[in-house]
């Protein structure tokens, strides 16, 4: 009863990175992997900046970096600024690792509160080396001895996610999967066990398969219009709904972090590639007109756009069952959050990983199943609450949408979340799931959310020597960034500059 | 609001003690601590059992204690796990030890390959693969070297120990200059009560504080602690020599007896539903230690307005395992981390009952995949576990693991995929299948890997010293060094 033929139905990133992990496990296992994309059928593109857990997809797959990075067009990444959030006028980086590091095991925090309460106003971000180096737009790989200050940091990369695909592409068709040029039309349902038994191509083939990722998109073509699964709905959360993309010439030096800045009725999003610079206006549409919402992105941009406006709808929120009968939804056609902290391509990795450690044979039993939308289901709540974390967490009130999330009721879990932070700079801990501690202390002490009090064993240690110490972290971050290379000769000397000429703009552009 | 300023433990047992000598190590100076001695003695206490996980090492030392200072202070030895011996309807045996975990190849965890392997069999263990287990068989003992590749390196430890001597020994090494004791009685005060701003001691002294941690065990309304009685008699005998590094678990025709090897001392300890004790044998060649009752029951509220309940007071779990000592643990390190900045304690108490109720639902599955639903209740007290309803988690656990090798975790676990692992298939539970993934290595390499890292294990178990030994050689290098 084991598992004889996969069929991935859509080649976006969603199903190529799908394709890639799976043929790279089941390659000597006579498991064969088959690929349904239409060209007619354009690709979303869900994200082009990714969290550190990429490195480990790639890794995975024996990916050699620089070749990556060459064909993807990729640049470094090592956290992401948040402008106008807090305020108008704030900014704050959330960095890929920790701020400096405990001292008698009780969080780096906590002195700074206590410092801070003390009337020294050093910055938490000063004892980051992602952050300060992401400031000085420097990049250095971290070494080996991760506990070393320079080195204690992950990092990710920023990277053309068509490009990626294609890549993908190349590397599955390698392993043997199947890639078919087609439309799906149709779906056959076996009525004794309601699974997915083939699916109808518009040329009239038939591709039957023991099990189906449905990587289809926003449509869910097999997760939603064969099997009826149901959408569970958070607009009551995460309201934008609309969005817009245009990529625009690079300018200046390539900057090793993402940018997210608020709007009056969403935020704007820049993603620096080696060869343009990605941008995207994400919006509630109860609070602005799409024109308008092109408008402001197109007037903000840093250089002349490359192609014409493209405008994407969603939902955010995620199907009832990520895996349904033996229909697995990966990607847009699974849910969607906002790409406010660059989850999509990782909730795809999730899924992924969730599918290979649960891989089923071919009764594709419940509760494999089950277990499976068990640990999605926490993934996306646990992303879910760190987003809404962003647009609740702050001062803002310039706009009938800052001030709809003022007068929102935030989950339980996520007002206990900041009640303990207000407290006492305390962040309940989970295991699973991907944003950890430091994560919510780089958004809420970025939104000026200041703790009250402090862990009291950070009274334990005299005054002087906790500013030794922390003097001595902030010392140490200066000058491992001292050391580190501009992030555009670092990619170069690494040798992972792509060869594709920096793209430039022919004409004026028709906005559609 | 006002700043903490003071803070009042009061008990007699472990938890006291222990609660005491962690605060006076881990806060600072200008939080007052005050230490009411009750002279009642705590019996309960012999409801933490005799072992300890290898967390324990870690934990002293964050207390200030060194391995060698409680070797040298106690009568205190090494524990490489638990056997279970006659377990279940099926009378199962099996050594549920600690180790670090199992080699991965190709990203597939080991027991798949061990799956594979055994083709199909009814029945297998991951016994000769593990280090700890192959030394527990042969009742040697040596420490795990840092950084090593050697089968010796695997190994974790935890301790074997007398809680009366271990609460005697944090008594000896709590610093007084730093805790204010007082050695009086004083009146239990109502588990209902959450609000305080004194205890009155039987003298009349009162104490004042803004923080009450009760440590007193249960008592009082018993009709508090609803759920499953449980009895326990302890009985000890001398011991020439240490003769094994695990401790013995065996099920009875009245609830289940423990042995514990201890350093001059073996103790004995049976527990069972109190309506049982008819069936309990008469124990001869040995001396009556303690006796006690205790409920297995936990709070759903430990910390209430500024009285938190702390060890027994909270809740008790049978020392099935060492998750008893494990919870304690536990319940310490939650308390310093949530040690309130002000009078207003909310926010602490709140998140400290969360991830209490966590750890101790989280510990408790453990012990109820102990015995299976299709076990036939030969007493009260197992009858009184099968009318518990499987937690939904442990059925997740279990179907999982039964149908194809996956151990399922949930966030904070106290036993890690090792223990779980061992647990199942200790319980006969037996993947059906294994990770598909196993099949990319030929069976013949899988073959030798096993029959390699089998002969490595076993040569170097013949390598290691007996227990006895190794202690002897240990307590003289540390005596000579220590004084």
């Amino acid at each position: 009863m084991t598992i004889k033929k996969i069929c991935i139905l859509g080649g976006g990133t969603a199903g190529w990175m799908t394709a890639a992990g799976l043929s790279n496990k089941y390659k000597n296992l006579d498991i064969e992997i088959e690929l349904v994309e239409s060209d007619q059928i354009g690709t979303v593109g869900v994200g082009e900046a990714t969290l550190p857990h990429i490195r480990f997809f790639n890794n995975a797959l024996g990916i050699d970096e620089r070749e990556f990075m060459r064909e993807t067009c990729a640049t470094f990444k090592l956290g992401i600024e948040f402008c106008d959030w807090g305020r108008l006028g704030d900014s704050y980086i959330h960095p890929f690792g920790d701020y400096g590091e405990p001292i008698n095991g009780v969080d780096f925090h906590h002195f700074w509160l206590r410092l801070l309460q003390n009337g020294h106003k050093n910055r938490l971000d000063d004892y980051s080396y992602p952050i300060l180096a992401a400031e000085a737009g420097k990049f250095q790989h971290p070494g080996q001895d991760t506990s070393v200050i320079g080195s204690n940091f992950g990092y990710a990369y920023q990277f053309d996610s068509s490009l990626y695909a294609k890549f993908l592409r190349k590397y599955c068709e390698k392993n043997g999967v199947i890639r078919t040029e087609g439309k799906a039309i149709d779906t056959i349902i076996a009525p004794e066990t309601g699974f997915v038994k083939s699916v109808t191509l518009e040329n009239g083939g038939d591709i039957e398969a023991d099990l189906f990722i449905d990587c289809s998109g926003f449509r869910g073509v097999l997760i939603e219009q064969a099997l009826k699964t149901g959408y569970d709905d958070w607009s009551e959360w995460l309201p934008c709904n609309r969005a817009v993309a245009v990529p625009c010439e690079a300018s200046g030096p390539g900057l090793p972090y993402t940018r997210a800045t608020a709007r009056e009725a969403g935020w704007q999003w820049r993603i620096p590639l080696q060869h343009r610079t990605g941008n995207g206006h994400v919006y509630w549409n109860e609070y602005i007109s799409d024109d308008e919402a092109a408008h402001q992105l197109t007037s903000t941009l840093e250089g002349p756009i490359l192609a014409d406006v493209k405008q994407l709808y969603f939902k955010t929120g995620k199907r009832r069952k990520l895996w349904n009968k033996n229909v697995v939804a990966i990607g847009l056609s699974g849910g969607f959050l906002e790409p406010l902290e660059s989850t999509s391509i990782h909730l795809i990795q999730e899924g992924i990983t969730a599918l290979i450690e649960l891989f089923p044979d071919a009764r594709c039993a419940v509760s494999d199943a089950d277990e499976y939308n068990r640990r999605m289901d926490l993934n996306f709540d646990r992303v879910r609450d760190f987003l809404l974390l962003h647009y609740t967490a702050t001062q803002r009130d310039d706009s009938e949408m800052w001030r709809y999330f003022r007068n929102m009721t935030l989950p339980e879990s996520l007002i206990e979340k900041l009640e303990a932070w207000k407290a006492r700079g305390y962040l309940p801990r989970y295991e699973q799931g991907v944003f950890l501690p430091p994560s919510w202390v780089a958004v809420m002490t970025g939104q000026n959310l200041i703790p009250n009090g402090f862990d009291v064993r950070a009274n334990a240690m005299p005054l002087d020597d906790v500013l030794a110490r922390t003097d001595h972290i902030k010392r140490a971050s200066q000058d491992a960034v001292k050391q580190s290379a501009s992030h555009d000769d670092y990619i170069k000397t690494f040798g992972a500059a792509t060869s594709i000429m920096p793209l430039t703009a022919p004409t004026t552009p028709q906005f559609s | 609001m006002q700043a903490l300023r003071n803070i009042v433990i009061f008990g007699s047992g472990l938890a006291a003690h222990i609660t005491a000598v962690a605060l006076s190590k881990r806060l600072p100076e200008n939080i007052g601590i005050t230490f009411v001695k009750t002279r009642a003695s705590q019996p309960q206490d012999i409801f933490y059992g005799h072992i300890t996980s290898p967390s324990t090492y870690d934990f002293l030392l964050s207390l200030a204690i060194s391995e060698p200072q409680l070797l040298l202070g106690t009568n205190t030895t090494f524990s490489l796990g638990t056997n279970y011996e006659d377990w279940g309807t099926n009378k199962r045996n099996w050594i549920q030890a600690f180790y670090k975990p199992l080699p991965i190849h190709d990203g597939v965890k080991f027991h798949h390959y061990v799956n594979r392997h055994e083709k199909g069999a009814q029945d297998w263990d991951l016994g000769p693969y593990i280090m700890s287990i192959e030394a527990a068989r042969k009742g040697v003992f040596a420490h795990p070297p840092e950084g090593k590749k050697i089968p010796l390196a695997s190994v974790n430890y935890g301790y074997h120990l007398d809680i009366n001597e271990w609460t005697r020994f944090l008594s000896a090494v709590l610093d007084a200059s730093r805790v204010k004791i007082i050695t009086a009685n004083t009146k239990p005060k109502n588990s209902t009560e959450n609000s305080a701003n004194s205890i009155t001691l039987a003298n009349g002294e009162i104490v004042e504080g803004d923080l009450f941690i009760n440590c007193m065990g249960q008592y009082g309304d018993e009709s508090e602690y609803r759920t499953r009685a449980l009895k326990a008699q302890s009985y000890t005998g001398p011991q020439d020599k240490i003769s094994d590094v695990i401790c013995k678990i065996k099920q009875t025709s009245y609830g289940w007896l423990s042995e514990t090897p201890l350093r001059g001392e073996r103790i004995q300890t049976h527990f069972y539903h109190p309506k049982d004790e008819v069936l309990l044998p008469k124990i001869e060649g040995l001396s009556k230690k303690v006796e006690s009752n205790i409920a297995i029951w936990r709070s759903e509220t430990p910390w209430s307005g500024n009285v938190l309940k702390l060890g027994h007071s909270a809740g008790a779990i049978e020392p099935l395992s060492p998750a008893p000592i494990m919870l304690l643990q536990h319940d310490i390190e939650r308390l310093i981390d949530l040690i309130p900045t002000s009078t207003d304690m909310r926010v602490e108490a709140r998140e400290y009952n969360r991830r209490y109720t966590q750890d101790y639902d989280n510990a408790a599955i453990f012990h109820r995949a102990l015995l299976r639903e299709e076990d036939t209740p030969a007493n009260h007290y197992q009858k009184a576990i099968i009318s518990l309803d499987i937690p939904t988690k442990l059925q997740v656990k279990i179907t999982q693991f039964e149908s194809r090798g996956v151990c399922v975790l949930f966030d904070n676990e106290p036993f890690n995929e090792e223990d779980w692992t061992q647990l199942h298939l200790g319980m006969g539970r037996i993947p059906a299948r294994y990770d598909p993934l196993a099949a990319r290595i030929p069976d013949t390499q899988i073959h030798q890997m096993l029959s390699n890292m089998r002969a490595a294990i076993s040569q170097m178990g013949s390598k290691m010293p007996p227990v006895d030994i190794y202690m002897t050689g240990l307590l003289k290098f540390l005596k000579d060094k220590h004084g």
